[in-house]
């Protein structure tokens, strides 16, 4: 696989949120488009639609792979430091979409185990999980509580760069 | 076919370091190789590095001839806003001499007055560019243009080794904002993951619980972590470039964690609120930085980069518009940084670690009169990339000397020029790494740290 390149930062953001099944997917209307330099991550609205005003980055777009468009050249780091990994690891705001997003698959219980992984593995990779992947996910959810499983689950495939990278 | 770090791992070729560590990092000459590399002077360096560029006709670099001529019209001389020539300006505080070296240490400095016996000045400092963005990236990557690596991750990948649970380098900048550089002076460009920097503003609050919300379990991140690292071994991508960010998870937990142990909130002992002049936590952050930094030093930690002040002019250095914001810029910086070398002296820790300050540039001994906004009268001084004053204090350095002068108004160097290439070439040397040694193949070519006319500063070292 080549030719991958880390999203932007809107774009991850827009992903989560629609994973989450928290994005507003209509245009904006006038005044949200003048609030959004300053009130982006409150906001879920698509940011296909909205300005993009990357000096007033919400606080947590600067542990992402940002490509620098406002400096004097565009190039980006293709690896983070540790503190931007961390990010995926324990920042609350990425915690909260996971909770949503594992949310709407837990009344489901551990018996359609198989079949959250692969509409999963579909939606976040757009692919069919491998089988060795699937008895991977078997074994990790045999043990501990399911809905804790869960959690862990989705932070772990929105943290992988298969997710981060197009 | 590719192979993946961890396909090293277990074919043992890790036998075989030589061999391995060509393979795993592209590097196309040896960093520390067997023939002969400089012996190590310091185990650490401490790099403080003063955001916006300070005066230094108000620190270090005494110029009777500036007061006399205040007022005086000089031509010639272009700033960075194209101003040709310009008002001559009086610094705003006496100078006096110090210690046993006799070293011109302005009023503004009180407490690092007390060690100019044991600080190395270089005032004859150049850089290519009189603007803060590429000379901060000149100054830390060595290149104008962003992308390459900087210098923590250089250091990392030349010394190679692992540190324990702690990370090889640490970068702290201001709360108030990171400089105009960014994340271009944390960079780790095309060197290996491995030589990431670990960046934070202040590892007590990083690092501490100030967010229940985010205080996420160590076992749960541990697990995510698992479940990375085994899908990048059972998935389709894994010998693919950017598998190399999943190898970091491990790396980051471990660090994370044990920083978050070490760097518990706590109250200050009575030596460090004397040593360090502040009363409580985070009351002067740069000083909660510093002391941080001597934690890492114990710690063995080599490399520490801490940025003081941001990039707009009342909480930096950058003093376009009155010279007197030094005055509580300098408040902030002395007596932390005077305690630094103290607490660092009492610990035994200067003997084994090299300590740096500096900005960027030095400024203008002439009024910036473009810089300053309609309506306030022009007290501020320009940006000078021709002078630049600096000092290095502990291991493998000459105490209380001075390398380099400049012209009657610290107008330009004329004496021991050195670049800013030089002064990483000799901070290299002192860690035991030859700059000349350190590059790394990259997409096809050579990129190096230093450049082929950089030298060590031989007359600045013991």
């Amino acid at each position: 696989v080549t030719g991958r390149r880390p999203m932007r930062v809107e774009d991850l953001r827009d992903n989560l949120l629609a994973l989450a099944g928290t994005l507003e997917r209509q245009p904006p209307d006038v005044d949200q488009l003048g609030q959004v330099a300053n009130d982006r991550e409150a906001r879920p609205v698509r940011t296909v639609y909205l300005v993009r005003a990357r000096a007033s980055q919400p606080f947590w777009a600067d542990y992402f792979e940002l490509p620098r468009g406002f400096k004097s050249v565009g190039q980006r780091s293709d690896v983070p430091s540790l503190t931007q990994i961390a990010f995926f690891l324990e920042e609350s705001w990425l915690i909260e979409i996971v909770h949503k997003i594992a949310a709407a698959y837990e009344p489901r219980g551990p018996s359609a185990l198989d079949d959250i992984v692969k509409e999963n593995y579909q939606r976040i990779y757009t692919r069919a999980p491998s089988d060795s992947e699937l008895a991977s996910w078997r074994q990790f959810f045999s043990k501990g509580d399911f809905k804790q499983n869960l959690y862990l689950f989705f932070q772990t495939l929105v943290s992988a760069s298969e997710f981060y990278y197009l | 076919m590719s192979i993946t770090r961890r396909d090293l791992l277990r074919s043992q070729l890790l036998l075989l370091p030589a061999i391995a560590g060509a393979k795993l990092t592209g590097c196309s000459r040896a960093v520390l190789g067997q023939n002969g590399p400089p012996k190590a002077k310091a185990k650490s360096l401490v790099f403080i590095h003063l955001v916006g560029g300070p005066s230094q006709v108000e620190t270090f670099d005494y110029k009777p001839e500036l007061y006399r001529s205040a007022g005086k019209r000089i031509a010639g001389f272009n700033s960075e806003k194209k101003q040709s020539g310009g008002t001559i300006m009086s610094p705003i505080v006496q100078f006096k001499r110090h210690g046993q070296s006799g070293a011109w240490v302005s009023e503004l400095l009180p407490h690092l007055a007390k060690h100019v016996d044991d600080l190395t000045f270089v005032k004859s400092v150049a850089c290519t560019s009189l603007e803060h963005m590429q000379a901060q990236l000149e100054l830390f990557t060595g290149s104008i243009i962003e992308g390459y690596p900087s210098a923590g991750a250089w250091i990392n990948y030349a010394l190679g080794r692992p540190n324990g649970p702690f990370p090889n380098v640490a970068g702290m900048h201001d709360p108030l904002g990171p400089p105009r550089s960014l994340l271009g002076i944390f960079e780790r460009g095309p060197l290996p993951n491995t030589a990431s920097y670990a960046v934070f503003v202040d590892p007590r609050k990083d690092f501490g619980d100030r967010d229940a919300k985010s205080s996420i379990p160590y076992d749960a991140k541990r697990a995510v972590a698992q479940q990375v690292n085994k899908l990048r071994e059972l998935g389709a991508y894994r010998d693919s470039f950017y598998s190399r960010r999943d190898e970091l998870f491990d790396v980051s937990i471990e660090v994370r964690r044990t920083m978050r142990e070490h760097f518990k909130p706590r109250d200050y002992t009575e030596e460090e609120k004397r040593l360090y002049g502040v009363t409580k936590y985070f009351e002067n952050p740069f000083a909660d930085q510093l002391m941080a930094a001597r934690d890492l030093l114990e710690k063995e930690v080599p490399y520490i980069q801490i940025h003081c002040g941001d990039e707009n002019e009342p909480t930096g250095w950058d003093h376009h518009f009155n010279i007197r914001d030094m005055i509580p810029m300098s408040k902030k910086m002395d007596q932390p940084v005077a305690g630094f070398l103290t607490d660092l002296k009492n610990r035994g820790l200067l003997d084994q670690t090299v300590v740096f300050w500096g900005g960027e540039f030095g400024r203008t001994p002439i009024i910036d009169e473009v810089g300053t906004p309609e309506g306030q009268p022009p007290r501020g001084r320009g940006h000078n990339n021709r002078v630049n004053t600096v000092w290095f204090a502990g291991a493998g350095l000459k105490p209380g000397m001075t390398l380099g002068e400049t012209d009657e108004l610290s107008l330009s160097s004329v004496r021991d020029i050195v670049n800013v290439g030089d002064l990483w070439a000799t901070m290299l040397h002192l860690l035991g790494v030859d700059h000349h040694k350190l590059a790394f193949h990259d997409k096809g070519a050579d990129i190096s740290f230093t450049k082929e006319f950089h030298e060590v500063i031989r007359d600045i070292l013991a």
